[in-house]
């Protein structure tokens, strides 16, 4: 497997785990009303936002590699 | 004599040494954790209660952001590279290194936490004497967790030491320990005073040391193989940050297949902490 395609497959994982924990985060603060899981989850979900970002800003640049 | 195929692939399986070698090697790594997950989810399943909530989520965060920051970083420097921009690779691998230290450094806070926090399980008739001498115990007995039907105290120990438990308290011949429980209700909230506790009255103690229940052996054993293999890859990239980088003014194509290969590790141990994370700090 080529680096790019390694890269692409761990962000992928890494934004997935950020709305993974988005929605946990969102589920606990629905059930407690802890101000901090709202943290968690806006956090975790701007983080999601960022890597996918990310993810497309990567594959334009590989395409300048060989 | 000169090796082949340390730059070039090689026809019959289209990759240089190195990088069958590192895939290999990776193969090798995704059984032995395998085995490790294999174990988690068994020890889990079988337990009659699971303790949760007992790790630091913004410390288990911070980890994972710092983690996959330093995945992004790696990659850069080999990028950086591949354009022939030596100094570039410089910066971006150090600045990986760093987060790896970084990560370390978290890590062995959140050890250092756990080794000197206890939980103590008191006997029936102990656990009796306690409600009666403290009307405000609610505050203080946590529900079951790792004993099934056994309330608990958490909290650390007076004197601030670690590594302690019930079988040195009779070994000692200490008569009570002296606790500074954690606040149940309200959650996280401020230590009470000091408690005394007979030794009569103690069941079992033990520090968040992996003698502690399943979970934390489990948790131990996981995090801890995964800090050495942080470790090791800390070892090799400075390496190759350091002197190995010699290398890229005599033969810069092996010298970027190496950076190649200690990327596709890197990778690898960050995606181990990618479900590491879930299973102790969220489920």
């Amino acid at each position: 497997m080529p680096i790019k395609a390694l890269h692409i497959f761990f962000i992928t994982a890494a934004f997935l785990l950020g709305l993974g924990l988005a929605a946990w985060a969102g589920d606990a603060y629905y059930k407690t009303g802890e101000k901090g899981y709202l943290v968690y989850a806006v956090g975790s979900a701007g983080s999601g936002i960022i890597l996918f970002g990310y993810v497309i800003y990567f594959w334009k640049k590989m395409k300048q590699i060989k | 004599m000169e090796i082949p195929y340390t730059v070039t692939p090689r026809r019959e399986t289209g990759l240089y040494n190195g990088k069958l070698g590192i895939w290999l090697f990776l193969a090798s790594e995704v059984m032995l954790f395998g085995a490790l997950f294999s174990s988690y989810v068994l020890l889990r399943v079988g337990a009659e209660a699971w303790p949760s909530r007992m790790l630091s989520l913004p410390l288990g965060v911070l980890n994972t952001a710092i983690l996959v920051t330093s995945s992004v970083l790696v990659v850069m420097g080999w990028t950086a590279l591949k354009l022939r921009q030596f100094e570039r690779f410089k910066l971006f691998q150090g600045l990986t290194l760093l987060c790896a230290v970084v990560f370390l450094g978290i890590k062995s806070v959140e050890y250092r936490q756990k080794f000197n926090h206890y939980e103590v399980w008191l006997t029936d008739k102990g656990l009796e004497e306690f409600k009666a001498a403290h009307p405000d115990h609610e505050k203080w007995l946590k529900p079951p967790g790792v004993i099934p039907g056994k309330h608990s105290l958490t909290g650390h120990l007076a004197d601030g030491r670690s590594f302690y438990d019930h079988r040195k308290m009779r070994a000692n011949g200490d008569k009570e320990v002296v606790l500074t429980p954690d606040s149940i209700k309200p959650a996280g909230g401020e230590h009470a005073h000091p408690i005394r506790l007979a030794a009569a009255q103690i069941q079992r103690l033990s520090a968040y040391v992996p003698a502690h229940s399943s979970y934390f052996a489990i948790y131990f054993t996981l995090t801890g193989l995964h800090a050495l293999h942080v470790i090791g890859g800390i070892l090799v990239m400075a390496y190759l940050w350091g002197p190995g980088s010699r290398m890229w003014k005599s033969e810069p194509e092996r010298f970027t297949n190496r950076i190649e290969c200690s990327v596709v590790y890197w990778h690898f141990v960050d995606f181990i902490w990618l479900i590491v994370f879930p299973l102790f700090y969220l489920l």
